[in-house]
């Protein structure tokens, strides 16, 4: 067992995970919650999906992520006719005299990876981002080529104009950690937008950490301590999104066809350590789990039809499991 | 862990949430204490109701049940330290560092954990509802026992009931001395018994005393008649024993007769035959000596009219009718052997009268005289209606068994009275035995063919029962007077044989 975190250590992670979190909200403006989780997914080693309307800022948020993190970066535009080779490399035949195939590495051999528009590309397109985003390696004609570390992937995916995309699939989306909702802004948020940047641009960022920074905040955020009535409860927070399970709530029962994964599990723990890194505990509370669970589990659970009809959406059925599942386990 | 970190932790950290797994458990255990103590209580108090003064050794009993049935569903709702530190942590804002000091040294942020400890807040319970029924279910039991009882109210014995199990004992027993009354019988007679003692003996015991009491009766009704039929078969075998005697005896005396006639006849001469033969046989009289006509002459008696014979006669023919007909119903040996005996007495007469006086020796000394014939045995046919002093007029004709002149009278000192008819009587000499009489004739088919049914049995014994002799043709005259031969269908002892065949001769 690692000893706990001190409290000197904490405070020092999270005063970088605050110049992190200080330095997104200059470039998006009045989302504090999208940078805070986009935050955590970062200290937590997790993929980030962004989902929301265009012209929020998802794109610039993940570049300014990649500057403050100064950490290599590749933007991937997903396209109808994008190939997996497009985006994890190919050998291609050069050299003078004697030529030979080398291989080409794809633009996923990045620490961040920017995936836009995702949704647009072909499920095989989409499924050659699987193999990197659980294994962190690429393999191509049968040869495994590691990822560089760390590993992000941000993805941004437009909720309307369906017409023509490919909807991610279960497992996909069972790969980020995150799925955030961008929420529109508010005139205040649009004043201050047009009066601090010239036609938009985003204001010059400078890293605020470094890849070996990162790798002690990483190093800390997994000597968080997780408590045992902690982990309990998420064990059955996740276990309660099953339908099948005798003491899931009715929302479940009702809306849900097909609960989290033990992935979830995974992420909510994970997920939970680095928030109350960044909140500055040693160890993860319930709070840190409740406030993580609907980014974890909203694009986890497989709606049923009931819920379409009667218009409800994964994050009321989150909320109602939260109510449902007590933090002390009933006798 | 040093010892003073160790009493830091017991004083600062685990004796809050101790103070709320406590506070948790109390509440917890009480509810889980309300079902168990009412159910225990409920059933002292009716114990007590039932078993009065039993109850009190019967309470501790629901009481530890109810105690155990407590204890087990306290366990099972009972609050552990983690859960109560888990509510600890919640109720002092720690987030989750004192369930981290709970699991593992936090180190220097020990100084947060026992702030956090400081502000640790009892979790409000609510108390009141369990308490409260836990009291309730106090003074229930407390009330239960306390409240006097009513007296014990005994249940009046039902007289008519007991009236009624009481006869059918007494007939149980009754019945019992008897023959055995059965498991079942015995058993229901105790149950009813003990219903009645009890007071509990409703409609459907009266019926199974009733069905008890029918049964009693139809047992005894059999067993009544059982006895009845003994009686009666005793009574019809000592009957049968008796009347085996007399018929043995009866049989040895006519057999000693028959030997004495036997001894007699061989004595006898040809003559007697040849009287019989003559004179008419089967036509002899019978006649008591009082019935007789003293007016009848020596002269006279030689029977020269019938209508004499028939005046003097009909004293007689009642008598002899009368007992005749006790003959004939008796049907049996003693009248056999009476004839017998009557006819050893003639035998001997004529016997005398030939031998002794010659054919001159008539007598008038007014004792009867029959005729020689063996076979003129009278059946009792004859009506006779007067009365012993002759006056009235002997019907000397038989019925259709009986020959009529058989009316043989006899005067005082007169012969032989062939009666019946008017033909004069006639007289011959010695009589002669007819060689064929006793010839051997066959018997006919369909009787018999042994030696006990041959035909002259039945001819020397008339009188037998089942004897048919045929009317002789001659009534009242004084033609010859062959009787029929008879026969009965009895057969003849095995005894007789030799007796017969010397009397018969070999054929």
């Amino acid at each position: 067992m690692s000893e706990l975190l001190s409290p000197a250590e904490v405070q020092a992670a999270a005063e970088v995970a605050a110049q992190l979190k200080k330095g997104l909200n200059q470039v998006l403006l009045d989302q504090e919650g999208v940078v805070e989780q986009v935050v955590v997914a970062v200290l937590a080693r997790g993929h980030v999906l962004l989902e929301g309307l265009p012209g929020l800022g998802k794109t610039e948020l993940c570049k300014a992520l990649a500057r403050l993190l100064a950490l290599p970066f590749r933007r991937i535009q997903f396209t109808p006719d994008l190939l997996p080779g497009d985006i994890t490399g190919t050998y291609v035949l050069e050299g003078e005299g004697r030529r030979e195939f080398t291989f080409r590495e794809g633009p996923l051999f990045a620490s961040v990876v920017l995936a836009d528009e995702i949704n647009r590309s072909s499920p095989k397109t989409q499924s050659a981002l699987l193999e990197a985003m659980q294994e962190r390696s690429v393999t191509v004609l049968g040869q495994t080529r590691a990822l560089p570390d760390p590993f992000f992937v941000l993805a941004t995916q437009n909720p309307i104009e369906l017409e023509g995309t490919y909807p991610l699939p279960e497992a996909q989306l069972d790969r980020f950690l995150f799925r955030v909702l961008v929420p529109p802004v508010g005139a205040k948020t649009l004043s201050t937008l047009l009066t601090t940047r010239v036609r938009g641009a985003s204001p010059a960022l400078s890293p605020v950490l470094d890849a070996e920074s990162l790798g002690r905040l990483f190093a800390a955020t997994d000597r968080v301590h997780l408590p045992g009535p902690v982990a309990d409860f998420i064990g059955r927070l996740v276990e309660a999104t099953d339908s099948r399970q005798a003491h899931a709530p009715d929302a479940v029962r009702r809306f849900v066809r097909y609960g989290a994964s033990p992935r979830a599990a995974l992420g909510l723990a994970a997920a939970g350590r680095a928030l109350a890194l960044l909140r500055g505990k040693p160890n993860v509370g319930f709070d840190e789990i409740l406030a993580v669970a609907p980014a974890v589990l909203n694009h986890r659970l497989v709606l049923a039809y009931e819920a379409s009809l009667e218009k409800v959406s994964s994050s009321e059925v989150i909320r109602a499991l939260i109510q449902a599942v007590p933090e002390v386990p009933r006798a | 862990m040093a010892v003073s970190e160790e009493r830091r932790f017991q004083a600062l950290v685990l004796a809050p949430v101790r103070r709320v797994q406590r506070r948790l458990n109390a509440v917890a255990w009480a509810e889980a204490g309300i079902a168990p103590m009412w159910a225990a209580v409920t059933a002292c108090v009716v114990a007590r109701l039932l078993l009065r003064d039993t109850a009190l050794w019967a309470a501790p009993v629901f009481l530890l049940a109810g105690g155990l049935w407590w204890g087990l569903r306290a366990r099972h709702r009972g609050v552990s330290l983690d859960q109560a530190a888990v509510l600890a942590d919640r109720s002092a804002n720690a987030g989750g560092l004192l369930l981290t000091r709970l699991e593992r040294p936090v180190g220097d942020w020990e100084l947060s954990v026992n702030q956090y400890a400081r502000a640790v807040k009892p979790p409000e319970v609510r108390w009141r509802r369990p308490v409260g029924a836990l009291l309730g279910a106090l003074l229930f039991l407390v009330v239960g026992f306390l409240l006097p009882l009513p007296a014990l109210s005994v249940r009046p014995i039902n007289a008519a009931a007991a009236a009624k199990v009481a006869a059918v004992q007494a007939k149980a027993e009754a019945l019992a001395k008897e023959e055995p009354l059965g498991t079942p019988m015995e058993e229901e007679l105790r149950r009813l018994a003990e219903e009645v003692a009890e007071g509990r003996f409703d409609a459907a015991d009266w019926e199974a005393a009733d069905g008890l009491d029918k049964r009693l009766s139809e047992r005894a009704s059999e067993a009544a008649a059982e006895l009845a039929g003994a009686a009666e078969a005793a009574r019809e075998l000592e009957e049968a024993l008796g009347a085996a005697g007399d018929a043995e005896r009866a049989a040895r005396e006519r057999e000693a007769l028959e030997q004495a006639l036997m001894a007699l006849n061989g004595k006898g001469t040809a003559g007697e035959n040849g009287q019989g033969g003559k004179n008419g046989e089967g036509q002899q009289g019978e006649q008591n000596g009082e019935g007789q006509q003293g007016e009848q002459s020596g002269a006279s008696s030689n029977g020269s009219t019938g209508k004499e014979g028939q005046a003097g006669q009909e004293g007689q023919q009642g008598s002899q009718g009368s007992r005749s007909t006790a003959s004939a119903r008796a049907g049996g040996n003693l009248d056999q052997i009476s004839d017998l005996r009557r006819t050893l007495e003639r035998r001997q007469q004529q016997l005398e009268d030939r031998f002794g006086q010659g054919r001159s020796g008539q007598q008038a000394n007014g004792r009867r005289q029959s005729g020689s014939g063996r076979q003129g045995q009278r059946q009792g046919q004859g009506q006779g209606q007067g009365q012993g002093e002759g006056e009235g007029q002997g019907e000397g004709e038989g019925g259709e068994n009986s020959h009529a002149s058989r009316g043989v009278r006899e005067g005082e000192g007169a012969g032989t009275s062939r009666g019946g008819g008017s033909n004069p009587l006639m007289f011959g000499g010695e009589a002669e035995m007819d060689p064929n009489r006793l010839k051997f004739q066959p018997l006919p088919e369909g009787q018999g063919g042994e030696a006990s049914e041959l035909w002259g049995l039945k001819a020397a014994d008339p009188q037998r029962e089942g004897v048919t002799v045929t009317p002789s043709a001659a009534r009242g005259q004084g033609t010859q007077g062959d009787a029929t031969p008879g026969y009965s269908t009895e057969p003849l002892l095995p005894r007789n044989r030799d007796l017969v065949k010397r009397y018969f001769g070999d054929e």
